[in-house]
C-alpha cells in the first residue's frame, strides 16, 4: 500500500505549501494594504455599497431606491455586479470599512475560495493537481497582490477549476452511464452562474464546456441515461438563465437597451480596433477616457433620437470600424496578446501602498512573477499543443482545459487586453502543468507522481450495460483535441502572417 | 432659433480671429436635404432672410441675414459611407454671431454640457 502513496500524497507537502502561501501572502499586505482603489475596482466597491444599501432597504422594510443601484451596480453596463455581491457583506456590516479593512477582507476571502477549489481539485483530480494549484498561481506574488484588490478576474479563474471540476465529475459518471442528478445539476448551474456573474467575458467558456458535455452526453449515453442527461442539461440551462435573469433584466431596463451580460464589447472593439478620430462620427469630447466619452456622446444621441444607448454603441463602433484591414486587425490582436501575457506584474506599480511599499518588494514581485508566469504560461502554450492519448480521463482534462484557455484566449480578439487578465487564466494553466508533469511521470516505469488515473474499471457502472470499451471514445478524444491543437496553430500563424503581410 | 430635428451639439467656440461664434452639431436620423429645408423655415421663422445660399457635391452651404447685418453662415455635411439604419446622418457647422453667457447656472460652467472645449478660452 506504501508504493501506492504518492511522495506528494503526504499531508505535509500540503501544509507546508499552504503556508508558504499563507506566509508569503501575509508578508505582501503591507505593500497593498492601504493602496487607493485603481481604475475599475472603484465601480465594484461603489456598486458594493448600493448593494449593502438595498440590503438595508429590503431588511429595514424601507423603499428601495431604484436610482441608486441603477446608477452604480449597472452604471454603464460594463462591469457584471459579481464583484460587488462579494463585498456587499462587508459594507453591510461595516458602511465605512476602511481601505485596508477592504483589502484584508478581499485576501481572506480569495484565500478561502483557493483552498476550497484546491480541496475540490484534491477531491476529483487528485494531490499533484491540487498541490500544483497552490504554486500555480497560490505562491506567484502579483497573483498574491490582485488577490487583495477589487478585480474579478482572478475570483473568476478559480471559479472555472472549480467548474471544470465539476465537468470532469460529470464525465466519469456519463461514462458508467450514470446521469446527473439534480443535486449535480444545480450545483453546476450555481458555478457557472457565478462564473459568469464574476466576468462576463467567461460566457463563451461556460457555453462551450456545456456544450461540450452536453455532446458527450450523446456520445457517450444509452437511450434512458440519454434521456436524463438531457433532462439534468436542461435544469442546468433553466437554473442558470434564472440566476442571469435578474441582472439581464434589470441592466436591460437602467440602459434602456437589451443586456444579457455586458455592453462593453462594441466600444472595446472601436477602441481595439477602430479609428479613434471616427468613434463619435468624428472625434470624442476631449478631456476623457476613450472609455468614458463614447458612452457620453451615445447618450446625447440616445436621448436625441429616443433610442437606447447599446445600439448607438454598436452603431459608432461598426462605423469607426470601417477602415479595419485584416492587416491593422491582426496587429492589434497581437498587441493585446502582449499586454495580456507579456506583463503580468505591470499592475504593481498602480497598487502600492503610500507607505509601506518598498523599491525591494516591488522588484521581488515583478522578478518572481514573470518568472513563475513565464513558466506556467509556458506550461499552458504547450498543453494547446500536446495530444493525449492516454487514459481517457486525463484525455477529457486535457480537452477541457484546452476548451478552458483558448476560450479566455478569445479576448485579445474582441477587447483591449490588459495586464490583469491573466490571473483568470492562471489557474487553468496550473490545471494544464499539472497534467504535463502527469503524463511525463506517467512514462517513467515506477511512476512516483503520476496517480493511477480514474478508470471506469473500478466503478460499478448504473445499468450495467455499459460498454466497456473506451476505445471509440479515446479515439474521438484523440480527434477533437488534434483540431483543437491544428486550429490553435492555424489561428497563430495566421495571426502573425497578416500583421505582417 | 430652436432647432426640430434631432441633434446633438458637438463643439462650441469663438473663433480666435474672427468676431464669430462657431457651432457644431450632428443631425439624427433624418437626410441633409431635409435639415436643410428645416434650418430654413426656422430662421425664416425668426426674421432671417435667406441669401446666395450654395453647395457643393459633398455639403449645402446656407447663408442668413437679418437686418443686413446678422449673417449666419451654415454647412451641412452628410457622412460618408452611411450604413442604412445609422442613427447619426450628418454634420451641420453654423457660423454665427457671439452672444454673452446668458445665465450663471452651474451647467453653463460645465464644459460637458457647454461643448465650449477650445483650450484657448475654458468657460468664457
Amino acid at each position: 500500500l506504501r508504493s501506492s502513496l504518492l511522495p506528494v500524497a503526504r499531508p505535509k507537502v500540503f501544509t507546508v505549501l499552504i503556508v508558504a502561501h499563507v506566509v508569503l501572502k501575509v508578508s505582501l499586505f503591507p505593500y497593498m494594504s492601504s493602496a487607493p482603489l485603481h481604475g475599475d475596482e472603484r465601480y465594484y466597491f461603489d456598486s458594493a455599497r448600493a448593494l449593502s444599501n438595498l440590503v438595508r432597504d429590503i431588511a429595514s422594510l424601507g423603499t428601495v431606491d431604484v436610482g441608486e443601484l441603477q446608477r452604480n451596480v449597472v452604471g454603464n453596463g460594463w462591469f457584471m455586479p459579481g464583484n460587488g455581491i462579494v463585498l456587499t457583506p462587508l459594507f453591510v456590516v461595516d458602511p465605512g470599512a476602511g481601505i485596508t479593512t477592504i483589502r484584508l477582507y478581499l485576501g481572506v476571502l480569495t484565500t478561502l475560495l483557493l483552498l476550497f477549489t484546491v480541496m475540490r481539485v484534491r477531491e476529483v483530480l487528485g494531490d499533484l493537481y491540487a498541490a500544483m494549484l497552490l504554486v500555480f498561481p497560490g505562491l506567484i506574488p502579483m497573483w498574491l497582490l490582485f488577490s487583495f484588490g477589487g478585480w474579478s478576474d482572478l475570483v473568476a479563474g478559480l471559479l472555472i477549476v472549480l467548474l471544470l471540476a465539476e465537468l470532469v465529475k460529470w464525465t466519469r459518471a456519463l461514462r458508467l452511464n450514470i446521469p446527473p442528478t439534480c443535486r449535480d445539476a444545480v450545483r453546476m448551474a450555481l458555478i457557472a452562474g457565478a462564473v459568469v456573474y464574476s466576468r462576463s467575458s467567461a460566457s463563451l467558456l461556460v457555453a462551450v464546456m456545456g456544450a461540450m458535455v452536453m455532446s458527450f452526453c450523446v456520445v457517450a449515453l444509452r437511450r434512458r441515461a440519454l434521456f436524463h442527461a438531457i433532462l439534468a442539461g436542461s435544469l442546468v440551462a433553466a437554473i442558470f438563465g434564472a440566476l442571469l435573469a435578474p441582472w439581464s433584466l434589470f441592466a436591460s431596463h437602467a440602459l434602456d437597451s437589451t443586456v444579457v451580460t455586458t455592453t462593453s464589447v462594441p466600444t472595446s472593439l472601436a477602441v481595439a480596433f477602430g479609428n479613434p478620430d471616427e468613434l463619435c462620427y468624428g472625434p470624442c469630447d476631449p478631456t476623457s477616457t476613450q472609455w468614458f466619452t463614447p458612452v457620453r456622446y451615445a447618450r446625447e444621441v440616445a436621448r436625441a433620437t429616443g433610442t437606447g444607448e447599446v445600439g448607438v454603441l454598436q452603431q459608432m463602433s461598426s462605423y469607426s470600424r470601417h477602415g479595419t484591414t485584416p492587416k491593422s486587425y491582426a496587429q492589434a490582436v497581437l498587441d493585446g496578446f502582449s499586454r495580456y501575457a507579456l506583463h503580468p506584474a505591470a499592475f504593481s506599480r498602480d497598487v502600492r501602498s503610500p507607505d509601506h511599499s518598498p523599491e525591494a518588494v516591488h522588484t521581488f514581485v515583478v522578478a518572481t512573477t514573470n518568472l513563475l508566469w513565464l513558466i506556467l504560461a509556458g506550461c499552458g502554450a504547450i498543453l494547446l499543443l500536446t495530444v493525449v492519448r492516454g487514459a481517457v480521463d486525463a484525455q477529457i482534462v486535457s480537452l477541457l482545459t484546452k476548451l478552458g484557455i483558448t476560450s479566455l484566449l478569445t479576448q485579445p480578439f474582441v477587447h483591449v487586453a490588459g495586464s490583469r487578465y491573466w490571473t483568470s487564466v492562471a489557474p487553468l494553466c496550473g490545471i494544464g502543468a499539472a497534467l504535463l508533469v502527469h503524463l511525463t511521470a506517467a512514462r517513467r516505469p515506477h511512476p512516483r507522481l503520476a496517480r493511477p488515473p480514474w478508470t471506469k474499471a473500478e466503478h460499478r457502472s448504473y445499468s450495467g450495460d455499459a460498454p466497456t470499451d473506451e476505445s471509440p471514445l479515446r479515439r474521438c478524444l484523440t480527434a477533437i483535441q488534434a483540431v483543437q491543437v491544428i486550429l490553435a496553430v492555424v489561428i497563430a500563424v495566421s495571426l502573425v502572417l497578416f500583421a505582417k503581410e | 432659433v430652436s432647432i426640430d430635428f434631432p441633434y446633438q451639439v458637438r463643439t462650441d467656440e469663438d473663433l480666435y480671429l474672427r468676431p464669430l461664434r462657431r457651432l457644431v452639431l450632428q443631425y439624427d436620423e433624418v437626410e441633409a436635404v431635409a435639415v436643410r429645408d428645416s434650418l430654413i423655415a426656422t430662421f425664416m421663422r425668426a426674421g432671417f432672410r435667406e441669401r446666395r445660399s450654395a453647395g457643393s457635391s459633398t455639403s449645402i452651404v446656407l447663408r442668413f441675414v437679418k437686418e443686413d447685418q446678422h449673417l449666419v453662415t451654415i454647412t451641412i455635411t452628410p457622412l460618408p459611407r452611411l450604413a442604412p439604419g445609422d442613427l447619426v446622418r450628418g454634420t451641420v457647422e453654423m457660423l454665427l454671431p457671439r452672444v454673452e453667457r446668458q445665465s450663471n447656472d452651474p451647467v453653463c460652467f460645465d464644459r460637458f454640457s457647454t461643448k465650449r472645449f477650445a483650450a484657448w478660452q475654458p468657460h468664457r
